[in-house]
């Protein structure tokens, strides 16, 4: 008797083995490949709705270029508002250092209060941009860094436009120059 | 020293965070504010702050209506998961009573507008 219960069991057991099975198998059918090769779990799992919006998550959407992240980025307001930046190269070096530094663009924000510490006498801000060093390749990048953060800014000290001029040691003695001497 | 306030009209093409269309961004903002809506009440029993349902519910629709003017649709998306975190800190009572009257800005002393009183203050 219990050989026979064992029986039945295996069969019923079975039997729902082979209906799970089909289902399973219907289900490979409608994802896999032609070739049957290997099924991604996390697609073959999936139901219709969670595939349609990961499809509709892996395409591209449409938004302007030009895009403020001021609600998201985290500054406090009084930062957003009333702040105005600065745009400029910073100066050459009057020493002997060369060129090579004054070739970026910097951005520097306007000026907020500062106190003399009555304690040490040392001077003291409470303006956390008042140190904000960045550095940007070109004109339009901090103009667009600028943007991006919500800041309302300015570009200081317009390019001057040089007088061409021949760079060429022989014209230093040309025959209408008064720069020419005699010898003797 | 001009200032260039005129705004590009190009547009990209970018992987999207949650929604890709306006009206599925516009869904999920409202679908915060109601879940904030329902759950002032008892933010304000769990908290024991002194201010009353209804002043809660005129905070959350200045915090929402601060926000009206964005446009771009990850950045609206960004700003609904981050509601989506604040709200999860409240109901959990990850928060202390302090954070939740940090929205009134109470403490904060307002700061002087108008020249003269700037210049008593003696700031800028």
């Amino acid at each position: 008797m219990s050989a026979l219960r064992q029986v039945m069991c295996r069969s019923t057991a079975s039997l729902q083995l082979y209906q799970a099975n089909r289902a399973a198998a219907a289900r490979w059918a409608s994802t896999a490949s032609v070739d049957g090769g290997p099924l991604d779990p996390k697609t073959a799992l999936a139901r219709p709705d969670e595939l349609e919006q990961r499809n509709k998550l892996s395409g591209k959407i449409t938004v302007p270029t030009a895009v403020n992240l001021s609600p998201i980025s985290g500054v406090p307001e009084e930062h957003l508002r009333e702040r105005r930046v600065r745009i400029h190269i910073p100066p050459k070096n009057a020493m002997q250092s060369g060129t090579d530094n004054v070739n970026t663009w910097q951005i520097e924000f306007d000026n907020r209060e500062r106190w003399e510490n009555p304690l040490m006498g040392w001077a003291s801000s409470g303006d956390p941009l008042s140190n904000m060093n960045v550095q940007f390749g070109s004109q339009e990048e901090a103009i667009t860094f600028c943007e991006r953060n919500g800041w309302r800014w300015y570009v200081d000290g317009a390019e001057k436009p040089k007088k061409e001029r021949v760079k060429n040691y022989g014209i230093n003695f040309a025959w209408n120059k008064r720069t020419r001497v005699s010898t003797k | 020293m001009a200032g260039r306030e005129a705004v590009k009209r190009a547009v990209q093409q970018v992987r999207p965070i949650l929604s890709v269309d306006r009206e599925e961004a516009r869904k999920r903002a409202l679908n915060l504010y109601k879940a904030w809506y329902r759950q002032i009440p008892y933010i304000v029993m769990d908290y024991d702050i002194p201010m009353s349902v209804e002043q809660c519910r005129d905070k959350l629709r200045e915090e929402f209506v601060k926000h009206r003017n964005v446009t771009d649709i990850r950045v609206i998306d960004m700003l609904v998961i981050k509601g989506q975190m604040e709200l999860k800190e409240s109901v959990e009572i990850w928060k202390q009573k302090g954070h939740i009257m940090r929205y009134w800005k109470e403490s904060q002393e307002p700061k002087p507008t108008d020249f003269l009183s700037k210049f008593i203050q003696g700031v800028n």
